[in-house]
């Protein structure tokens, strides 16, 4: 088994995402594979050596990507092209937006492009944080993905997902103000992960595992 | 798939967004002129939807939401699923109050 972890770290979300791999990188040394790039050559390089991808960046409906900028064209990274091809892969998406297009699209069989994908785990939409305090987030998400590495299943990471970042709501919403968040930041802090809990899908076999 | 902001009744939405305007404004602009131009205006749904206010500070309202029609209509989300999960629309407009207005 071998997860290739990509994180572009392109702005301050897609580094604040790239931490959250970080620590999970410490949990799993001889698991993950970490490439921190914004080059769609070296991703291809990698995936062909890795079964698995977890993703920590920006999404889009169809596509993993690194936005363009003023000077800096947009790149996709991930997407059902370089996703195919390796068989019994899983992929999942730390990002906005891919869990309705990108994910079906994988994990569908087509006879013109073999091997899909075997389970994708995305999100609906936007996910988002309160830039001040995004630890009840980000942890919540680590340690769905540390137990789903240490042997959990796709299904099992979902309501895992759903679980512990239903309890980062009550994280803001009991140390918040405590944190030094103002009443409308614990507020969109709550309802920031509800957002996540609510919004996660996957798509292919649940009971696929690494 | 659609918006989850589209299951709130158009009552719920215009008072969602009058105190995201509110909310917003004041953050972008810390004046009460501003909260008393926004008190008076007539605002339906679709204003905000389609002639967005600058963000506060000329910034992202979070993290992770870049454009900023697709930021509104994240909070408008975030705010309905709230909603599904047992808050009322009271409970959420009145932890949006301009700080300044917040309970100490």
């Amino acid at each position: 088994m071998s997860v290739l972890v990509v994180t572009p770290r392109d702005d301050p979300s897609s580094r604040e995402c790239g931490r959250w791999a970080d620590t999970l990188k410490q949990k799993h040394t001889s698991t993950l594979d970490m490439l921190t790039t914004r080059s769609r050559a070296l991703v291809d390089n990698d995936l062909a050596s890795h079964q698995h991808v977890f993703y920590f960046g920006h999404g889009e409906t169809h596509h993993l990507i690194v936005p363009g900028g003023l000077i800096r064209k947009r790149a996709v990274l991930l997407e059902e092209d370089n996703l195919r091809g390796t068989t019994d892969r899983i992929v999942v998406a730390i990002a906005c937006w891919s869990g309705d297009g990108l994910g079906p699209a994988v994990v569908t069989a087509d006879p013109r492009k073999p091997e899909e994908v075997r389970a994708y785990v995305g999100w609906l939409d936007d996910v988002s944080w309160p830039d001040e305090w995004p630890d009840p987030i980000g942890d919540a998400v680590v340690a769905a993905l540390d137990a789903f590495c240490a042997g959990g299943d796709v299904a099992q990471l979902v309501n895992d997902l759903k679980q512990r970042l239903s309890d980062a709501h009550d994280e803001y919403r009991q140390n918040g103000a405590a944190r030094g968040l103002a009443p409308d930041r614990v507020y969109f802090g709550k309802a920031c992960a509800l957002y996540w809990s609510d919004r996660v899908v996957s798509c292919g076999t649940s009971s696929a595992a690494l | 798939m659609p918006d989850p902001y589209e299951r709130l009744s158009e009552p719920q939405r215009e008072e969602a967004i009058r105190a995201l305007r509110r909310w917003a404004l004041y953050q972008h602009d810390k004046t009460e002129p501003v909260l008393r131009f926004l008190d008076g205006a007539a605002l339906t749904a679709q204003d905000l939807l389609d002639e967005p206010p600058p963000p506060p500070g000329g910034k992202d309202i979070f993290r992770g939401v870049h454009e900023t029609s697709r930021a509104w209509r994240h909070v408008l989300n975030l705010i309905t699923v709230s909603m599904d999960h047992g808050e009322s629309l009271e409970e959420i407009v009145a932890q949006l109050q301009p700080r300044s207005e917040s309970p100490a």
